[in-house]
């Protein structure tokens, strides 16, 4: 049975990288750009998440809901402020900016919440016996989040307007403007996503890391490695290669003698990268030889 | 068999996925010869010459240099051995550099500095860009940058020269000063493939073509021989697969203006 | 005639490099004292790893966020040699250095793969990977560090003194410099150039793509590594926060300010950022939060750095002239 509890830390792991690999998946699907600051936000949503609960606000779905609105927010603010006037010299410039984004976020919020990482109260307290497994309702919560915001995004993409009109954004913007897309529109929307969803993950996985500190970067490389696993064209893909990866760390934790799985994490994204750089589930793309 | 000057493809297939662009291509010219390579956009001309210098690697068939096979050659080898060099669709300049410095990278790639630099001067004065020497190289004009983009070919000394459409963009006059400079070229022993839209300069310089058309080989022989073939006429003109945009824009002033060389 | 025009063009490039080494070691006689001459050392520690940097960056147009990774390699190789094995300082350094010069290698070989994003990503891994390895416990100290390392002796003369060790260090960087500038100005730079220009192009001109990208990678490491090796034994202390994926973000942003592929650029980035964070109270979270701001305002405004300030003001002052530069270089080639 103990592989069953590996199995549900890591599920529950895999889905707060898949939150954070939705997010590198629509910014990059947009705009070409991979966000150096993707982890970053994750701290920032839980520690906007602390805060409103410090101000005694204890319903649960209140904070949550207030934090993705928030990220949402900060998302558009991103783009505007970060991306778009950067990305006029170059998709480089643009990645230089969000380098410069990760300091930013990373240090600000020392200045704002303190440098040290802080408890964060467990939202769902509490969880179910299935026999010898135990499942917290903490991690039930997680992947019902996940599979609900997979679930609405696959809705959003596939059958409204607004959806289409970001697919179509995102493969040619000069033939969606041409359509009467509204290309900007889209794009802001793709970053409202990418915010929002890695502040709700930060909120979600505050109880289990404590909130605050400085695990922006390895949630960075780690829902990167996810995303780029399952193949960061395709939005199924990132899902389910943020959730192959977070499994696979859970047993692997177990397994090595100190129990630290980021050297061989960052060692795999390198050779993810190198061999299969579409992933397991993404498009293929031809390239020079 | 090392026979210098020689450009073969043997049976060049290129495909992308379900896309085959280069379908069993086989062409050969002999050296000091001007070879033309045309057809219609999306024929599959540019990836030929991709794998003819070595950006890109066929699904199948080979390339044989100077009597070498040099399908497998990193293209810095071809360069540095074949004496292959090629010019590009559009023209890519180093633009950090001026145009000395651009040759210079060429030259110094198949001979030291001091010859590197005799050669550079040579080249420079040859297409009369010597007072340009100094200017950085993308700050001229197009036409201009055609040249240096010929002058950096040039230096590296080739026996084969791979040119993907050079009069583009260029105006009647340099479109002439092109064909001498080609001429020239063929004077000296220089074999050279060229892919090109513009008719006038095939029939001015080629003595032999290869017709593609949807990547495969429709026809061969003299520039004459193939703009008189039906099958060509056909690829070009519309027929089975009609290409509005591009014999509208394209195609029939160039073969009107074909009379003679 | 060229022999008086080569004479002037290496001139030119030694200047900057002698007005580096006069204000570095003039330092000295402005009566820094200790805490001075400790912010020396730090300064331009940071300023011969973002050397080495630039030159992957710039010169090649390789963007890598793994410098702090090969820092470790020079710091903990260095110290290792030296406090467990007895290892003369100079001797360790080479091991150390050469160490860092096969892993740089083989990260030239992912560069060789990878490009843009996706290789600034990898190398951000293989820094952040070393930095894991640092942190687990065991020989070298985990997370509580590695000391007492013996300060370093060369020909029998112990770096004690704090002025004998600012001097060390600056004269690693001045001769860094030269050996960056002789490498930019020669053939092998002009082709890492073209390569950061059109990578296309160089290949179709001869440039062995191959053989560059591995060579630069594997420089800019050892250099790297050189930073880490003369600066761990000066330390007597060392701790994987040091070598951490933020510092290798923070030699990034020294490039950045800098303007890429411009070593004295790096080396004004190295000291700003530094000293930025010595001065500015609130341990460094102040200045580089305002740092962070400062590269988007960069990226945004002047994506060539500081060094692209002369060509900004330049082409201000012609504007106000009536007449632009790029106006009067294609109007005279017409």
């Amino acid at each position: 049975m103990h592989i069953l509890d590996l199995l549900v830390s890591g599920l529950t792991l895999g889905s707060i990288y898949a939150l954070v690999a939705l997010g590198f998946h629509l910014v990059f699907k947009m705009t070409g750009i991979i966000d150096f600051a993707q982890g970053d936000k994750v701290v920032i949503g839980g520690l906007l998440g602390l805060t409103l609960v410090q101000q005694g606000l204890s319903t649960v779905m209140v904070v949550l809901l207030l934090v993705v609105v928030a990220g949402l927010l900060l998302g558009i603010a991103y783009d505007a402020i970060v991306i778009l006037p950067t990305q006029r010299n170059g998709a480089l410039a643009a990645m230089a900016a969000t380098v410069g984004m990760t300091l930013v976020l990373a240090h600000g919020h020392h200045l704002v919440w303190g440098p040290d990482p802080k408890p964060f109260p467990p939202v769902f307290a509490g969880g179910i016996e299935l026999g010898p497994l135990r499942v917290s309702f903490q991690s039930m919560v997680i992947w019902a989040v996940v599979v609900a915001v997979g679930v609405g995004l696959a809705l959003l993409m596939g059958r409204s307007r607004t959806g289409r009109g970001m697919v179509a954004a995102a493969t040619d913007p000069l033939a969606a403007t041409a359509v009467g897309v509204n290309v900007s529109r889209m794009r802001a929307l793709s970053f409202a996503l990418a915010f929002g969803l890695a502040a709700l993950a930060g909120v979600l996985v505050a109880p289990i890391t404590l909130a605050g500190g400085s695990i922006g970067t390895a949630l960075t490389i780690k829902g990167f490695t996810g995303a780029v696993l399952g193949g960061l064209n395709s939005t199924k893909g990132v899902v389910l290669g943020a959730l192959l990866l977070g499994v696979v760390e859970s047993q692997l934790a177990a397994v090595l003698p100190n129990g630290n799985v980021d050297p061989v994490v960052f060692v795999a994204l390198v050779i993810i990268l190198l061999l299969m750089p579409n992933g397991l589930f993404g498009l293929r793309r031809q390239r020079l030889a | 068999m090392r026979t210098p000057g020689t450009a073969e493809a043997r049976g060049v297939t290129q495909r992308f996925g379900g896309l085959t662009a280069v379908s069993d291509v086989s062409f050969s010219v002999g050296a000091g010869e001007i070879h033309g390579i045309i057809g219609p956009n999306g024929a599959g001309k540019t990836t030929l010459l991709n794998i003819l210098s070595g950006l890109q690697r066929p699904t199948q068939g080979s390339v044989v240099i100077g009597g070498d096979d040099v399908t497998r050659w990193p293209s810095h080898k071809l360069v540095a051995k074949a004496r292959l060099v090629r010019t590009f669709q559009t023209v890519r300049l180093f633009s950090s550099m001026s145009v000395h410095e651009n040759l210079m990278i060429a030259a110094r790639i198949v001979a030291g500095p001091a010859e590197a630099r005799t050669r550079v001067d040579e080249a420079l004065d040859r297409l009369d860009l010597t007072a340009l020497a100094p200017e950085p190289a993308t700050a001229l004009s197009y036409g201009l940058q055609r040249r240096v983009e010929l002058a950096r070919v040039m230096v590296a000394d080739p026996a084969v020269v791979l040119l993907d459409e050079p009069a583009a963009g260029l105006n009647p006059q340099e479109r002439r000063e092109l064909a001498d400079t080609l001429h020239a070229m063929r004077d000296s022993g220089v074999t050279v493939v060229l892919v090109e839209h513009h008719m006038d300069l095939v029939h001015a310089v080629c003595q032999h073509c290869t017709v593609l058309d949807f990547g495969k080989v429709i026809s061969r022989g003299t520039p004459d021989e193939v703009t008189r073939d039906p099958v060509v006429l056909e690829a070009y003109l519309g027929g089975k697969h009609h290409r509005a945009s591009e014999v509208d824009a394209v195609i029939p002033e160039d073969l009107e203006g074909t009379s003679k060389p | 005639m060229p022999d008086k025009a080569l004479a002037v063009r290496a001139g030119r490039h030694l200047a900057p490099t002698l007005i580096a080494a006069v204000i570095l070691i003039g330092y000295v006689f402005t009566d820094p004292g200790p805490s001075g001459l400790a912010l020396g050392v730090n300064i331009t520690v940071a300023a011969i790893a973002s050397v080495g940097l630039t030159l992957a960056i710039g010169g090649a147009g390789q963007f890598s966020l793994g410098q702090a990774g090969f820092m470790a390699i020079g710091g903990y190789g260095t110290a290792y040699l030296m406090l467990a094995h007895e290892v003369q300082f100079l001797w360790a350094l080479l091991a150390a250095v050469l160490l860092a010069l096969v892993v740089g290698a083989l990260v030239g070989y992912i560069a060789l793969r990878l490009h843009g994003n996706y290789l600034a990503m990898a190398t951000l891994a293989v820094s952040s990977g070393i930095y894991a390895l640092l942190v687990l416990p065991g020989e070298l100290g985990g997370a509580n560090g590695y000391a007492p390392i013996p300060f370093p002796e060369i020909f029998g003369h112990k770096f004690i003194d704090p002025v004998d060790q600012y001097l060390l260090v600056a004269v690693t960087l001045i001769l860094v410099l030269l050996v960056s500038n002789w490498l930019l100005a020669s053939r092998g730079g002009k082709e890492l150039a073209a390569i950061r220009d059109d990578e296309v192009a160089a290949r179709a001109v001869g440039v062995n793509i191959t053989a560059r990208k591995v060579q630069i990678f594997a420089l800019s490491a050892v250099i790297g590594a050189l930073a880490g090796g003369v600066n761990g034994p000066l330390q007597t202390a060392i701790d994987p926060s040091l070598y951490s994926p933020a510092v290798s973000i923070q030699m990034f942003v020294m490039v950045i300010l800098g303007g890429l592929g411009n070593i004295y650029g790096a080396v004004l980035g190295a000291a700003l950022v530094t000293w930025l964070i010595a001065a500015v109270p609130g341990n460094g979270s102040w200045a580089l939060t305002i740092l962070g701001m400062v590269v988007i305002a960069f990226m945004a405004l002047l994506p060539d750095g500081l060094s692209g300030l002369p060509k900004l003001a330049r082409s201000l002052l012609g504007r106000l002239r009536g007449r632009t530069t790029e106006g009067s270089i294609t109007g005279g080639s017409k």
